[in-house]
């Protein structure tokens, strides 16, 4: 009794289809975006691909393994305590002894691989956030006060923001924030206090250029990039022509020519503005379509469940993987200041991969156990019509969805 | 129930913002890509970012006097800038242009393929090429003409082998990474000091990143970084000493093929070493080549006519030509003897003109020179004496010294491909032949022929060590590096000069043998006529293929040693007669220089400036 989701049955094949076609995208793109560099300064053009590849092998055994255990077990008391616990402790271990790239200490390297903590801190916050917020509106309390529960889940965002910020890596410590804001907002925060927390914000942007006027320049910068092309805007600016380039059909796979030293990071964070230069407009508006429907597909599960947890995970998991996906998008297109956001699946980045499927993972599992226990009210209510005159049946149909 | 009432409204807020996000980004990329795509477009590609390379100038080389030896012109290079494709008919007409093949210009264009700056097809091209390329030049679109530093020899073969020649680097070399820090088309030093001192001499390359419309030309300049020349080398080399000793050399090498004294006499190796430091001040092997033959590329027929000498102009013989010592090794027989205490300074030993105990082994030409002491031994170069002496000492404390005296290693000069000759060895011999050691390989030993194999630079410093009062020298041509605007950048070290384990007396038996050599009676009696007494000696080394090659070995003043000379001929004959003369002249003109001769025949000194 799947919930019919344009031609396909149930919101579930809608999202494993996008998975796939976002990962194969993801890997021919990154090839595409990285064999000039990889062939010149590694020695072979396959280095990011074939780890790519790996990755995603993995992620893939990942998502199968949150599945199958369902996230109750990954947003119970236990395996909160460990990843919170494996979080913390790669976050100060990275401040500490972490592998030093462009002067941010933000990789743990194990030789063949590195990891980067801070992507796991995202996933943490918002499964911290779903169960702390959910639990407290499934007893009836509303998120509509200041104290509990929504005080541990703020004390919790800031200090993991200020461990990702001293690595230091600004850009993702005020995703971690946002992510928690928009957790609170839509658990039902009072507007007088959503109000006071974004006075805040913008009270700390404000400080912070006043601290260090380096910052009001990069902002400058994001509004004309075209004042220091050479200079501070030369990222922008390539991303820019490389965007534009592109047309309506592309240049065609693998020549695009910003990969040759034009655009840095780019099999990264703007592997976005390689795919849009080789596939033009109509490759953007496809891999958009793909992220609309895998979003979308999410936003069916979340509003299909009956459990509050579930329902604030569904709507985390569309913040990290969504959200970002489009702030990425925008920040590579000029419409925001660049900050290391990465774009899920189409980046190259282990532990953002990683992150990304297990999140997907957990909305799935939300929606195996929210067809459970459909499955279970349906055989109840069947049972009930069956024994009409039963008033016990009855009563425990009732409170069926409840618990 | 969040699902329920109020909390379902925010999540339709969030809705509706990611909606409202996509719909931004949707017009961001419409505008982007459809509305202003061509301007986009035409800036990543007609109106794009080029980057040119500035090739740094290679240092200038001197001689020890401060004359540029070695210095840079102004020439050109075409190169093909940097597309998706290549339309096949511009590759057919540059490589017309250019002389060189389509494949060749492919394989250029694959082996850069992940560089975004324009692949050079040829460079240091000649003036004749630039007048067919600039008549072709508007046919030829995305081709361009860079202006770079050209090596110039400028006096052509002289001390070729020495200061070696630069080339493009090649695929092969590429691939060994025998280079650091090369690109295709890159110039690089291919032999002499120009590969040794390769990373000092070649500089950093800079770069300039400019915008250029469709047709190439430039817009607007964004970014230059200056190229840093190469540093310069000072050499010990003496450019005066180098010229002359050429002169002198193919004169007399003429000389000996017009009087039929030895008619295939066209190889030839000097060597003159300051005995006081180790200090180069000329070396030459002869014959050579110009070097400014390879620096436009070599045509095939030059290339041909270096390769196909049977006298291998290449091959620098100074460093690198392994000969029999002959005679000259005497000194290392002597050594091993009087070190041993198995002969005395007065001792007499009587030549019958042959070894009673292998009496097949006779003096050359038959001589027979009656009872001998040392000094008439050595002075006479007889070799019945040192058969003697050779039995005496034996075959291991002759090995002993003679590797003390530094022969067998490379000496560890500032050159490339120095070879280590060898030293004869009961274990030499059977692990060549693979047969026992008889006395006649002792005796073959003790004159310096049979196994030892020499080259004329260990023979130098052989000879620096016994004038100099037994300090083993690690000889050396670059005597300091400096900066492009003259200031100091380093002094190359060298190993310390140890004492060798030779008694003085020892050494100054030897002195006066060769002293004697110089003297009336003596191999190379002519010498006497100097104004400063010079020690010699003279040597003769088998040549199974033909005639003989002839040694001096000379230093001087015999009192204060200034100057350490050794010269072998090729299939000259007997050293007195064909090198000797060589080094004789040598030390005149260098006495001359010194203000002990009068200087003479000034007309004939103009040389080239």
């Amino acid at each position: 009794m799947g919930e019919k989701l344009l031609c396909f049955d149930n919101p579930k094949n809608v999202v494993y289809i996008c998975l796939a076609v976002l990962m194969t995208v993801g890997g021919i793109n990154i090839y595409s975006a990285s064999f000039v560099y990889a062939g010149r300064e590694l020695g072979s053009t396959l280095h990011f691909f074939g780890r790519y590849i790996f990755f995603a092998a993995f992620s893939i055994l990942c998502l199968v393994i949150v599945r199958k255990f369902g996230y109750k077990v990954f947003l119970g008391r236990n395996f909160l305590l460990l990843f919170g616990g494996f979080v913390i402790f790669s976050l100060l271990f990275v401040y500490c002894f972490g592998e030093q790239i462009n002067s941010a200490r933000r990789w743990i390297n194990f030789g063949v691989v590195s990891m980067q903590p801070s992507e796991f801190a995202k996933l943490f916050v918002v499964m911290f956030c779903s169960r702390f917020l959910g639990e407290n509106i499934a007893k009836g309390r509303s998120a509509n006060y200041f104290y509990t529960p929504a005080l541990p889940c703020v004390v919790m965002a800031l200090f993991l923001s200020v461990l990702v910020y001293v690595e230091p890596d600004a850009g993702t410590a005020i995703i971690i924030a946002f992510l928690a804001f928009l957790m609170l907002f839509v658990s039902g925060l009072r507007w007088v206090q959503t109000g006071i927390i974004v006075g805040v914000a913008i009270l700390a942007v404000v400080g912070a250029i006043l601290l260090a006027p380096y910052r009001l320049a990069r902002f400058q910068i994001w509004l004309n990039p075209w004042s220091d092309p050479t200079g501070a805007g030369y990222q922008t600016v390539q991303s820019l022509i490389a965007i534009g380039s592109g047309q309506l059909t592309g240049m065609g796979w693998g020549t695009g020519a910003s990969k040759f030293f034009f655009l840095p990071e780019l099999h990264t964070d703007f592997a976005f503005a390689i795919f849009c230069q080789e596939t033009g407009f109509l490759g953007a508006m496809l891999l958009i379509f793909v992220f609309v429907m895998l979003g979308y597909a999410l936003w069916v599960i979340m509003r299909r469940c009956k459990d509050s947890v579930g329902v604030l995970l569904v709507s985390g998991v569309i913040m990290l993987v969504i959200g970002q996906g489009v702030a990425n998008m925008a920040m590579v297109c000029g419409l925001i200041p660049v900050s290391g956001i990465p774009l899920s699946f189409i980046s190259y980045g282990g532990s953002n991969l990683l992150v990304s499927t297990v999140a997907v993972g957990l909305a799935l599992s939300v929606y195996a156990e929210e067809r459970e226990r459909e499955k279970r009210a349906a055989w109840h209510e069947k049972m009930a019509a069956e024994s009409r005159d039963s008033r016990r049946m009855q009563w425990r149909v009732i409170d069926g969805g409840k618990r | 129930m969040l699902t329920n009432g109020k909390n379902i409204k925010r999540l339709d807020v969030f809705f509706k913002i990611c909606v409202l996000f996509f719909l931004v980004l949707l017009g961001r990329l419409v505008y982007m890509q459809l509305l202003r795509g061509d301007y986009y477009s035409r800036q990543a590609d007609g109106n794009r970012l080029r980057q040119t390379k500035l090739v740094a100038a290679r240092g200038v080389i001197y001689d020890a006097h401060g004359k540029e030896l070695v210095n840079n012109s102004p020439g050109f290079a075409v190169a093909l800038q940097h597309q998706n494709s290549y339309p096949k008919e511009l590759l057919t007409k540059l490589g017309s242009v250019l002389n060189i093949s389509d494949e060749e210009i492919r394989q250029r264009i694959s082996e850069q393929q992940y560089y975004y700056e324009p692949v050079v097809m040829k460079s240091n091209i000649s003036p004749q090429m630039l007048t067919r390329f600039e008549e072709e030049r508007k046919n030829l679109p995305g081709v361009l003409l860079m202006v770079h530093p050209e090596r110039q020899y400028v006096y052509d073969n002289l001390a070729v082998h020495t200061i070696g020649y630069v080339g493009e680097v090649s695929p092969y070399e590429m691939s060994r990474q025998m280079y650091k820090d090369v690109t295709v088309g890159s110039i690089v030093g291919k032999s002499g000091l120009e590969k040794q001192y390769d990373s000092v001499l070649r500089g950093v390359d800079g770069f300039t990143v400019e915008e250029v419309d469709v047709t190439g030309s430039v817009v607007q300049n964004y970014d230059t970084v200056q190229p840093q020349p190469g540093k310069n080398l000072h050499l010990t080399l003496d450019y005066d000493m180098q010229t002359r000793i050429e002169e002198f050399t193919n004169k007399h090498l003429a000389y000996l093929r017009r009087s039929k004294k030895a008619p295939n006499a066209y190889a030839a190796a000097v060597v003159a070493i300051d005995p006081r430091s180790g200090a180069i001040k000329a070396m030459l092997s002869t014959p050579g080549y110009n070097p400014n033959l390879f620096v436009q590329g070599i045509s095939e027929k030059d290339w041909q006519k270096i390769n196909n000498d049977p006298y291998s102009p290449q091959l620098n013989r100074a460093i690198a030509g392994e000969y029999p010592p002959g005679s000259t090794f005497k000194i290392v027989t002597g050594s091993a003897a009087f070190e041993l205490g198995k002969v005395k300074l007065n001792e007499k030993i009587l030549d019958r003109g042959y070894h009673p105990l292998v009496p097949t082994m006779r003096n050359a030409d038959g001589e027979v020179l009656g009872w001998l002491n040392f000094i008439q031994g050595l002075a006479m170069s007889d070799n019945v004496y040192f058969y003697e002496l050779g039995y005496r000492a034996g075959i291991d404390a002759i090995a002993k010294y003679a590797k003390i005296y530094g022969f067998g290693s490379p000496t560890g000069i500032d050159l490339p491909d120095e070879t280590s000759g060898l030293v004869a060895s009961k274990e030499v011999k059977k692990k060549i032949w693979n047969e026992g050691w008889r006395l006649g390989d002792t005796f073959n030993a003790a004159i310096g022929q049979g196994f030892n194999l020499a080259t004329p630079l260990q023979l130098a410093v052989m000879l620096s060590s016994v004038a100099n009062g037994g300090m083993h020298l690690q000889p050396y041509l670059v005597s300091k590096i400096t900066y492009a605007d003259g200031s100091l950048y380093q002094i190359p070290k060298h190993s310390e000069p140890k004492h060798i384990d030779v008694s003085q007396r020892t050494l100054d038996y030897m002195r006066q043998g060769m002293s004697a050599t110089t003297k009336q009676g003596g191999t190379a009696a002519y010498f006497r006529t100097l104004p400063k007494a010079i020690a010699g000696k003279t040597g003769t080394a088998e040549n199974s293929h033909g005639r003989d090659h002839g040694l001096f070995v000379a230093y001087g003043p015999v009192e204060d040693p200034e100057l350490c000379v050794v010269c072998i001929v090729e299939q000259g004959g007997y050293g007195s007669v064909s090198a000797g003369p060589i080094v004789y002249q040598v030390f005149e003109e260098y006495f001359r220089e010194r203000g002990w001769l009068p200087k003479k025949r000034l007309s004939d000194k103009s040389g080239k400036n």
